[in-house]
């Protein structure tokens, strides 16, 4: 009963950040009916998913709007910025109602205006039992599925939960899963499927969108039985095929019913009570639901530090055991320790999922802001969000969501200029804004772009001049005057509107990037625009790398970052001044990371070359000898190293020595400025 | 100065001079043990190692003071708790040895005018007489700067 | 960090229009112009994905299917299968083939990109 709150509450949630994208593109594009389909098709889910758990609130609200995208599917109702701010206003009191914290006022009124502005029926009644409009969701199909996947659909590359993620994307479902003796999860994991699934399905798709769902599965393997709404128990083929799941001879009419009752929206009030009346005595736990801000429980982060730092010991003596038991080559024994190794990895997996979050939370909360603030500017904004999926450390999410806000705000507003002046200086009339987060080595880079004006240095320059902090005759470079402009009390003092670049506050965005461990980049060109990059320390994670060997320090590179690797002799690779390698008929740039570290030079030896792939440019690293791959827990270097180049973190081995992580992203950038 | 009602001190050596550190910034006190080097950086910081599952830098404390060092003379790594614009950092100093821990009234610090000038006062709290030796009482915190240090690690590239 | 692809087809002109399709959503891409020469990326190196023609010279899409599928590695990536018509009802079904699915030639580029999407979701 909890787990099923539990799973409304994510399942909505994720619904809303989905449905306010789909919002803002259908704002910049009205005229695309997939889109207002979708929205009509999410708040109707919506609708009979918060029937089942109660929200009798999000119920209502969500009913009116699937009446007005009714409508404007119908054309009845052009879609313009009065429905799309209405909707995000609603869309924002859902949210709300999640865990009770909406205006009841606010929420009737806009209520009450949907019905009133867009609707033709005055006087909608909702409390009538047994009133049929209500509840009417004529378009909806009752259908029960029966999946059976082969043993062995796991060597067809296909996983049976996709399916069933895709179905329950489709309108309200619920699964009966017949698991037999092992677990799911025990079965994915051997790669076993001994599982069949019962589905029931409310949706508006029609009987072949549905099958077309179970497109790489064989016919023997699922089966969908359209259920009618007035018996979900008539169907004889599907009481046979439930005969045999079963095992058993009860009345299938008598179960059918129960499984498919509150999914469809055709369900007499009465009887809809009486579950939801029957499902809250159960809850008795008030803070089964969603509880501080996005997350569900609170857990101090000094403990889940503790706990990570346990995780780690973990892989790391599981590794250790993991070569002890290789020489002893007893096979339980090393069963066994395979076994405890899979275990340890899906436990690091769990715990480092607790602390790791994407990106993409945030950065899609940026889009509604970014939208907002345009229009309050009058700014002609295109909003570019990338690499959502990267995943960072909570913490540090938490800390630079102020600095990020900040940048952007400066963006919007010093950045990038009003459409008639872009018009005038020959750009396009929309300005370009691009948040994108990358991988680099053991960081993240978090980096704003925009194509406006770019930091004015000159006013820069004066008002160092003005302020004390440079000599009129003092030589500055562009980088000294950037970083100016970071200086406490520089940016307080300047005169915003006079200042046509980036302004105020990038003092305080470094001092909250530098409290985390970050650091802060500014690139700018005038009239071309201005691109900051944040540097985060991924504070504990695991990547896959490659152990090497260069002289007597062991080098780590993360695997993500390399394409090929092979053997040479050091002798054709380093003569005079060739600094190529022929890799795919291109010749690429090689660093002997020998020369870069001071070691001795190789003396005509064996060598290993290792082709790295950055940002789709290829750049060459020498290496003495591989060692092997390696799973590493990155360990930050520490204070001292910060302004280091070469290594973006170091781990601990099995042994308890130390390797270091190799920075492929500044090797890279020296690569690009030829200056290997 | 702070007032500061616990005294225990732990005496190192580095060369012929005595220097105290306060036992609350020490966590441990380690034999000298092979360190990881970092390429690339000055020989300032003389390696990495693992301590209790962090990396933990290792400092050249004869070059902080700079004292000639004959052949790498350390024999133990005294690892201390240093606080650093409200964080905590760790690092590992090098020094010849550790002697033993001596507890003195933090009144009978002497202050360092009195012994004339031959390091740096910030670093210095004062110094104190015990058996006839003179120790520098240091304030570990002002030594170990985190920015002046990662600017002399640094300086390389 | 990108999917890696392998596509096999004998014919260029179709296997450029393959790659490039797949690299318009994103993936890395690697090509062979038949099994025995696809058989050096099977090495190993993370594959999520391959494509494969059936009928080739030197080694065919069945073989090359049936001998990854032998490698631990490679037991349970996902792989599509080209083919026309008629190789399709001579054939075993995908179930038995141990593939994810055949494809049939030729093939509706729009069609092509949704099961890939679907695949690798």
């Amino acid at each position: 009963m909890d787990e099923m709150i539990k799973d409304f509450v994510t399942e909505v949630t994720d619904l809303l950040h989905e449905m306010e994208n789909d919002l803002i593109l259908l704002e910049k594009d009205p005229g695309n009916t997939d889109i207002v389909n979708k929205i009509f098709r999410m708040m109707h889910t919506l609708k009979g998913s918060a029937a089942m758990c109660g929200f009798r609130n999000i119920q209502d609200i969500t009913h009116a709007f699937e009446d007005v995208y009714e409508k404007i599917r119908e054309g009845v109702i052009p879609v313009d910025t009065t429905i799309i701010d209405i909707t995000l206003k609603g869309k924002d009191q859902i949210a709300l109602m999640l865990d009770n914290r909406n205006d009841e006022n606010e929420t009737n009124r806009l209520i009450n205006y949907l019905r009133s502005e867009f609707s033709n029926d005055i006087g909608h009644q909702f409390h009538n039992a047994n009133t049929d409009s209500y509840f009417t969701g004529t378009d909806d199909h009752l259908y029960c599925i029966l999946f059976t996947p082969d043993k062995e659909i796991f060597e067809r590359g296909i996983d049976p939960d996709k399916v069933i993620n895709e179905l329950k994307n489709t309108g309200s479902v619920r699964i009966v899963p017949h698991e037999g003796k092992k677990s799911w999860n025990r079965q994915k994991a051997d790669k076993v499927c001994l599982s069949k699934w019962e589905i029931y399905l409310s949706t508006l798709l029609s009987k072949e969108e549905v099958e077309s769902i179970f497109l790489f599965y064989d016919e023997s393997e699922f089966t969908v039985y359209s259920i009618s709404n007035g018996n979900p128990g008539d169907n004889e083929q599907l009481h046979g095929s439930l005969h045999k799941l079963y095992k058993s001879n009860k009345d299938w009419s008598d179960h059918i019913g129960k499984m498919t009752t509150g999914l469809s929206s055709n369900e007499n009030e009465d009887t809809l009570k009486k579950e939801v009346d029957r499902k809250l005595l159960i809850d008795t736990n008030p803070e089964s639901s969603a509880g501080d801000n996005d997350s569900t429980i609170n857990v101090s982060s000094r403990k889940l530090d503790e706990l990570m730092n346990l995780v780690s010991e973990l892989v790391t003596l599981t590794a250790s055991l993991e070569v002890f038991s290789s020489e002893i080559r007893h096979p339980r024994l090393q069963n066994t320790i395979e076994s405890v190794e899979k275990l340890t990895k899906r436990f690091r997996n769990n715990a480092l999922d607790l602390r790791l979050v994407p990106v993409g939370t945030l950065l899609s909360r940026f889009k509604r802001q970014v939208r907002d603030l345009s229009k309050e500017l009058d700014k002609n904004v295109n909003l570019i969000v990338e690499g959502q999926d990267i995943e960072i450390d909570k913490t540090i999410l938490k800390a630079i969501e102020n600095p990020l806000q900040h940048i952007i705000r400066n963006s919007l507003d010093h950045g990038i200029e009003k459409e008639t002046e872009r018009v005038a200086k020959g750009k396009t009339p929309a300005g370009l804004l691009k948040i994108a987060a990358f991988y680099s080595g053991a960081n993240v880079l978090l980096q704003v772009q925009d194509d406006g004006n770019g930091i004015n240095l000159e006013r820069v320059k004066e008002c160092a001049i003005e302020k004390g902090y440079i000599t009129p005759d003092q030589t500055v470079t562009e980088q000294e005057l950037i970083n100016l402009t970071m200086e406490p009390g520089f940016t307080t003092a300047l005169n915003t509107t006079i200042v046509s670049g980036r302004g105020v506050g990038m003092d305080v965005v470094k001092k909250e990037l530098n409290r985390v461990g970050g650091s802060l980049e500014i690139f700018t060109e005038k009239n071309l625009g201005t691109s900051i990059t944040m540097k985060l320390p991924t504070t504990l994670t695991i990547i896959d790398t490659l152990m090497v060997d260069v002289g007597s320090t062991r080098i780590l590179i993360p695997l993500l970052d390399i394409e090929y690797c092979y053997q040479d002799k050091s002798s054709a690779i380093f003569n005079k001044d060739n600094r190529y390698v022929q890799y795919k008929n291109y010749p690429i740039p090689v660093v002997s990371l020998r020369q870069k570290f001071r070691y001795k030079d190789y003396e005509n030896q064996e060598v290993m070359v290792i082709i790295i792939n950055k940002f789709e440019n290829r750049y060459a690293v020498v290496a003495d000898h591989i060692i092997g791959e390696y799973q590493a827990v990155i360990k930050p270097l520490g204070e001292l190293f910060i302004n280091q180049p070469y290594f973006s973190g170091g781990s601990i081995m099995v042994d308890g020595k130390l390797s270091l992580i190799l920075d492929t992203n500044f090797l890279f950038n020296q690569a690009i400025r030829n200056k290997i | 100065m702070e007032v500061d009602k616990k005294n225990s001190f732990i005496n190192i050596t580095l060369g012929t001079e005595h220097f105290a550190i306060s036992v609350y910034k020490v966590l441990e006190i380690i034999q000298y043990e092979e360190l990881t080097i970092v390429p690339g950086v000055s020989d300032f910081v003389l390696g990495i190692l693992n301590f209790r599952g962090s990396i933990v830098p290792v400092i050249n404390m004869h070059q902080r003071f700079n004292m000639k060092a004959k052949n790498n003379t350390g024999k133990m790594i005294v690892v201390v708790d240093i606080i650093n614009k409200d964080k905590h950092v760790l690092m590992g100093l090098l020094v010849d040895e550790v002697t033993d821990v001596v507890e003195f009234d933090y009144k009978s610090i002497k202050s360092v005018p009195d012994l004339g000038v031959k390091y740096n006062p910030e670093y210095i709290d004062g110094f104190i007489e015990n058996n006839n030796k003179f120790i520098m009482v240091l304030n570990i915190d002002r030594v170990l700067n985190v920015k002046e240090l990662s600017e002399i690690t640094n300086a390389l590239t | 960090m990108k999917k890696r692809v392998i596509v096999v087809e004998d014919f260029n002109t179709s296997r450029q229009i393959i790659k490039k399709t797949l690299e318009s959503m994103g993936y890395l891409v690697e090509e062979a112009a038949d099994g025995r020469e696809a058989l050096k990326y099977f090495n190993g190196s993370k594959i999520d994905l391959l494509v494969t023609d059936y009928n080739m010279p030197n080694m065919d899409g069945g073989s090359l299917v049936e001998y990854i599928r032998s490698k631990e590695e490679y037991k349970y990536i996902p792989i599509f299968v080209l083919s026309t018509e008629t190789n399709i009802e001579k054939q075993k079904k995908a179930k038995e083939a141990k593939i994810t699915s055949w494809i049939k030639k030729p093939f509706d580029i729009v069609e092509f990109k949704r099961i890939v999407e679907k695949v690798m979701a």
